[in-house]
């Protein structure tokens, strides 16, 4: 009896101790996650915005589990002490200018900082150090940034629904786009526009051919533009034309004078045509003159419808007459 | 009249267990001591239970694992569910199913002992005899269940996670190294501590309960079977009940 009793003590030992062990192999674990035990030392790293981060989130250095955010201060309104406990074995890989950035840990997960290398060497980390941050693009960021497009598009879009509306108001437009008469008068200013570019066609062809053979030193433009003898026969032609036109000047001029002393003899001279222009006595005389003269003349002219009567000379003028019809009958 | 007569039988039964909570308290610290009483008791609540318990705790991790699978398929993050299963377990599922059929088992067999030993008048022949009763059969037996669920709860926690790990293995395959890692990876002490916490209080009220219904059972050997019967309902609910406090609890605390 006392040795089964015994026995099951035993059994109820090793119970306990199992169930002992694994709740404190369990702590250790979770224990060990956060850095709880084992050797570690203390950095710091200060943020602007470290956008929701906490106490117990994932430090990683080059992507390799490195320790956890052991408290988050802050110091003033922009800026928030960070205290990382990163585990000892890396802290001969971590330099003083490695950077700490914040980023999420997939797409929805929970914040990391993740710390990157420097570029340039430079001594290892120590226990206390602060390290320099950067901030990388997060997605708050790029929602932000998204937000601005997305207001960006509703002024655009409401520009567009003010000018649609204001389209479908006018009735012009509308009675110019449903109008069959615009489009056949369209139609038929186009096919005008086709004749008329055909008819330019053929000209420009034609001043294509003149051109060619003004090239080619046909016809009297030809000629003259490239013909190189003629160009000589042009120039003595223009020295003529130049002495011919000189010529003239000094004839002009000749005439002039004489011109003038014509005027001059005119207005005031003593000869015959100043008397005959300036004269009225002259010009009432001259008149009587021409009076008498038209008297004269219709004398004359009875005189002479008298002498045709006259039977000596009646003969004359018949067959003078009668020579008159034949010239007429030839013609 | 009948409703009324119901809710006076309630509060009287409140009352009657709170005060035979309070003589417990009263009599726990105060000598003499049945330590010998104890460890058995301990031997047959704590060690007896573990096949039952850590068989439960086994298939709840095994069918969690299957039942998730295909949701979280999917979405898309199968790599998640070491991760929910093992929270679930712990936080949760290990400690209730535990509970509950800690409460089956040991609520009702120490009613069943207490009521047929209150029956045959053995308590009384016990007091006669110079014993304490109490001491020597409530306080030994509501201690050892108070200490051993929570023991019971851990292995049954750790039972359910290999059974989850067979579970995923089922279907896919994952390194038993992953697999730790991942339920590490999860866990956080505030997951841990609030669920183990939680045990104690489940054991406590599994014992007290069971000792009230067995000491103060009636009516002979029906009584017995009414006493091992309405002992285990009672712990059931209790402990649903005490799960919510304490949740409330430790969510004010901040522990969640």
């Amino acid at each position: 009896m006392k040795k089964n009793e015994n026995y099951n003590n035993i059994k109820l030992g090793i119970f306990v101790l199992a169930g002992m062990i694994t709740l404190i192999l369990s702590f250790y674990m979770i224990g060990a996650k956060q850095n709880v035990f084992g050797s570690n030392i203390f950095i710091k790293a200060r943020f602007k915005d470290i956008s929701g981060l906490t106490t117990g989130n994932n430090v990683r250095f080059s992507g390799l589990q490195a320790g956890v955010v052991k408290s988050i201060k802050i110091i003033n309104d922009t800026t928030i002490e960070v205290n990382l406990v990163i585990n000892k074995s890396l802290q001969s890989f971590i330099q003083k200018n490695s950077t700490a950035a914040i980023a999420n840990e997939g797409l929805m997960g929970n914040k990391v900082i993740n710390i990157f290398p420097g570029t340039i060497p430079a001594p290892e980390i120590e226990d206390g150090d602060l390290i320099p941050t950067k901030i990388d693009v997060s997605t708050d960021a790029m929602l932000s940034t998204l937000n601005h497009t997305n207001s960006n598009a509703e002024t655009i879009s409401e520009d567009v629904k003010y000018i649609i509306k204001r389209l479908n108001n006018n009735n012009t437009l509308w009675q110019v786009l449903e109008d069959t008469s615009v489009a056949k008068s369209l139609k038929s200013s186009l096919t005008n526009f086709h004749k008329v570019s055909e008819e330019i066609n053929t000209i420009s062809l034609d001043l294509h051919h003149t051109i060619i053979e003004i090239n080619k030193g046909e016809g009297i433009a030809g000629m003259l533009l490239t013909n190189k003898k003629s160009e000589e026969e042009m120039k003595s032609v223009l020295n003529h034309i130049a002495k011919v036109s000189e010529n003239a000047d000094r004839l002009s001029a000749r005439l002039d004078s004489v011109t003038k002393v014509l005027q001059k003899d005119i207005a005031t001279g003593p000869g015959p045509v100043h008397t005959l222009l300036t004269d009225t006595a002259d010009v009432r005389k001259i008149n009587n003159t021409l009076t008498n003269l038209e008297k004269g003349t219709l004398a004359f002219k009875e005189d002479m419808e008298a002498l045709k009567q006259n039977f000596l000379f009646r003969k004359y003028f018949k067959n003078e007459e009668k020579k008159k019809r034949k010239e007429d009958a030839i013609k | 009249m009948k409703l009324s007569k119901w809710g006076a039988e309630v509060f009287r039964e409140t009352g009657a267990i709170s005060r035979f909570t309070g003589l417990f308290f009263r009599e726990v610290f105060s000598p003499r001591y049945e330590f010998k009483e104890f460890f058995k008791q301990c031997f047959l609540i704590g060690y007896k239970s573990l096949p039952l318990i850590g068989l439960t705790g086994f298939i709840m991790g095994l069918v969690l694992i299957l039942q998730l699978r295909p949701t979280l398929l999917q979405y898309g993050v199968e790599a998640k569910l070491p991760a929910m299963v093992s929270l679930s377990i712990v936080r949760e599922i290990g400690p209730v199913i535990s509970a509950l059929i800690f409460a089956g088992k040991i609520g009702s067999s120490i009613g069943a002992e207490l009521g047929s030993m209150r029956v045959t008048e053995q308590i009384d022949s016990m007091e006669v005899s110079g014993t304490n009763p109490f001491k020597y059969l409530v306080v030994t037996r509501v201690l050892a269940c108070t200490l051993m669920l929570p023991v019971l709860a851990v292995l049954s926690d750790a039972i359910g996670i290999y059974g989850s790990y067979i579970g995923f293995n089922i279907r896919s395959a994952m390194s038993p190294q992953l697999f730790i890692k991942q339920v590490f990876a999860t866990l956080e002490f505030q997951d841990v501590i609030p669920a183990i916490v939680k045990t104690y209080f489940f054991g406590f009220a599994v014992g007290i309960v069971g000792c009230y219904k067995g000491y103060f059972s009636k009516n002979g050997t029906a009584g017995v079977g009414t006493a091992a019967n309405s002992a285990v309902v009672l712990c059931s609910v209790l402990i649903f009940v005490i799960d919510l406090i304490i949740v409330q609890i430790a969510d004010l605390l901040g522990y969640n």
